[in-house]
């Protein structure tokens, strides 16, 4: 059973389509990586899907009910969609501890503001978090003077704060080390374990640590679909990637 | 525990500071100074109004008094038309007190509606700027046209507002028989301000001024955690709104006089350089400056009387280029840095991620 489905959605930047008839099904519990080359449109529909851009024609179903074009805040209190920024998108002069407390579940109204008292079970809730994603003891710290890397992290123990039912990443490894990217690897294999994940992604060996189908962009479109191993083989995704590659070198 | 790792900073000790020499201030000096005094603490609670928008949620609201001037001629015109229709209105044919005026001679709904309409006007203007997406700079001149708007307003709208002498000779506040004594004013004052601290203080440790905090810093990511930006920015905005009312009408008994220097855009500019001194985000700055700035006035005023608007411009300067956030927030960075150094060695505060240039402490709010 489909838990995000993406229907014929096309977006135009005036006139320029950066996404054109796409469709897209994503089951619960899967993890789904988007890749292809720069310019290809995944981020363009991790936006439509977090509503941060409306699709132009189509529709983007989610647990059959249409959220296309909502607004940001509805589709992430409402319909429980996390995302991760491309490049860490954190709260600069809180504490890496009040960026967490902020992203917690379930208390983003103006009223639910009010009656917030953090009691046992969310301070227990914030440090397990904290120590998932390796930051416990930089909790007192304002998130500017964490390493790039660890600001990545801080992002995602943001969105797993949010208790979503679908995870949303942007390129989590972007400007990472190796060493970093593989810890982030594993750290979404352990902590988004039974969620419904999307990521958007460049970085091929990450890629097949985490993938279980992968979905090829080109120019908009869906150029092909399956497992790391079978879109590795596919000649047409070859033959894109190479294609870049030429143009690079020219 | 994080309970123990949070040390208390010296922004509360301040606070209590401050508190214990307002008590004790009266029998120390003589009533002419404790009048003073007064007016100081109005301009403290109306500096609290600004940090908690201006250094809280970081809107920046350059027309300020045109709340604490509607709470101030909202208990003005209670005052002045009570005995009937006062001389300001007469001279102009009026013969009868309007009915909107009327309304206004029961004191509790006086001081209710002065602070209810400053807030409705909040609403109503913050309604428009937030959910059309108004932001930076544009929210700035909009606040800043509509300060100088309402001040032209009240001074063209003599027949009700008396003009450019504005409305004097107001009483001061009675309880039962009597009118209060200098003293006892100064300690009713001192109390509400207290309360209003109080209030604030609450407001911004709440998760509500956490989320407020994090609409200054970064009001887009916000949207993608479930919240709604404009929501807060617009219930803030009606909060400092009546509390810059409830300010206004404080200072009708002690200055026993309003006019449209109390509305317009010089007393706003006042506000924001009395947060400029202090520094903004963190209660204490906005109090401390607004104390210091105000009383210095006074000093200087009294024994420089040509050159002391020269002297506070300078003493200003000096802060504003050497102080850049301020007395308090300066302060506060400097201890925020060096318990960051004692906790984890390897974060230094000047190890160029941005810590010392940043806003850091200032605008974190709590250290």
């Amino acid at each position: 059973m489909a838990f995000l489905e993406l229907q014929n959605v096309s977006v135009s930047f005036s006139g320029f389509l950066a996404v054109d008839q796409v469709s897209l099904t994503v089951d619960k519990g899967e993890t789904r990586v988007i890749i292809g080359p720069n310019g290809a449109g995944k981020t363009t529909i991790i936006d439509m899907i977090t509503g941060k851009t409306a699709p132009t024609s189509g529709k983007v179903l989610l647990g059959g009910a249409d959220i296309s074009g909502r607004n940001p805040h509805e589709i992430a209190g409402k319909y429980k969609v996390g995302r991760k920024f491309q490049g860490p998108n954190l709260f600069d002069y809180l504490t890496v501890y009040e960026n967490i407390e902020v992203a917690l579940a379930g208390h983003s109204s103006i009223l639910k503001t009010f009656l917030y008292r953090k009691n046992r079970a969310i301070s227990d809730e914030i440090k397990t978090i904290l120590d998932q994603i390796n930051l416990y003891g930089k909790r007192d710290v304002v998130s500017t003077s964490l390493s790039h890397g660890e600001r990545q992290w801080l992002e995602m123990g943001m969105v797993i704060a949010q208790k979503p039912q679908l995870i949303t990443l942007d390129e989590p490894t972007a400007g990472m080390t190796a060493d970093e990217t593989y810890k982030t690897g594993e750290m979404i294999k352990t902590m988004m374990k039974d969620k419904t994940v999307i990521v958007v992604e460049h970085d091929i060996d990450f890629v097949e640590q985490i993938a279980e189908t992968v979905s090829v962009l080109h120019q908009g479109k869906v150029l092909a679909e399956g497992s790391f191993a079978e879109v590795k083989r596919n000649p047409k995704v070859v033959q894109v990637y190479l294609k870049d590659d030429d143009e690079a070198v020219a | 525990m994080l309970k123990e790792v949070k040390t208390v900073g010296w922004d509360k000790t301040i606070d209590i500071l401050l508190l214990l020499f307002l008590v004790s201030f009266p029998l120390m000096t003589s009533l002419f100074r404790v009048e003073m005094m007064s007016k100081c603490i109005i301009y403290i609670v109306f500096a609290l109004s600004l940090d908690i928008l201006w250094g809280k949620a970081g809107l920046m609201n350059l027309g300020q008094a045109m709340f604490f001037g509607l709470g101030g001629y909202v208990l003005a015109l209670s005052y002045a038309t009570r005995d009937g229709v006062p001389a300001f209105m007469s001279g102009f044919g009026v013969t009868e007190v309007p009915w909107f005026m009327q309304i206004l001679h029961n004191t509790p709904v006086a001081v209710l509606l002065g602070m209810l309409i400053p807030g409705l006007v909040a609403g109503l203007l913050g309604y428009f700027i937030f959910t059309s997406k108004v932001k930076g700079v544009f929210f700035n001149i909009i606040t800043l046209s509509l300060a100088s708007l309402i001040e032209l307003f009240f001074t063209n709208q003599q027949k009700y507002t008396g003009g450019a002498n504005g409305i004097s000779g107001l009483p001061p506040l009675t309880i039962g028989e009597e009118p209060l004594s200098v003293l006892e004013h100064y300690y009713v004052m001192l109390a509400v301000g207290l309360l209003v601290y109080l209030f604030c203080r609450w407001l911004t440790n709440s998760r509500f001024g956490m989320i407020l905090r994090s609409v200054r810093e970064n009001e887009s990511r916000l949207q993608f955690l479930g919240f709604n930006p404009a929501a807060f920015k617009l219930s803030i905005f009606v909060i400092s709104g009546m509390i810059a009312g409830l300010a206004g009408m404080m200072y009708i008994p002690i200055g026993s006089f309003v006019s449209p220097t109390n509305i317009g855009v010089g007393f706003s500019t006042a506000v924001l350089v009395w947060l400029a001194v202090g520094g903004r985000g963190n209660l204490t700055g906005a109090m401390i400056g607004a104390f210091l700035v105000t009383w210095l006035e006074s000093l200087l005023s009294e024994h420089f009387e040509n050159v002391w608007l020269l002297i506070l411009g300078a003493a200003m300067l000096a802060v504003v280029m050497f102080f850049p956030k301020g007395l308090v927030g300066t302060l506060l960075d400097w201890q925020y840095c060096r318990r960051v150094d004692r906790q984890l060695g390897d974060v230094s505060c000047d190890d160029g991620l941005g810590l010392m240039d940043g806003e850091l402490a200032t605008a974190k709010g709590k250290v």
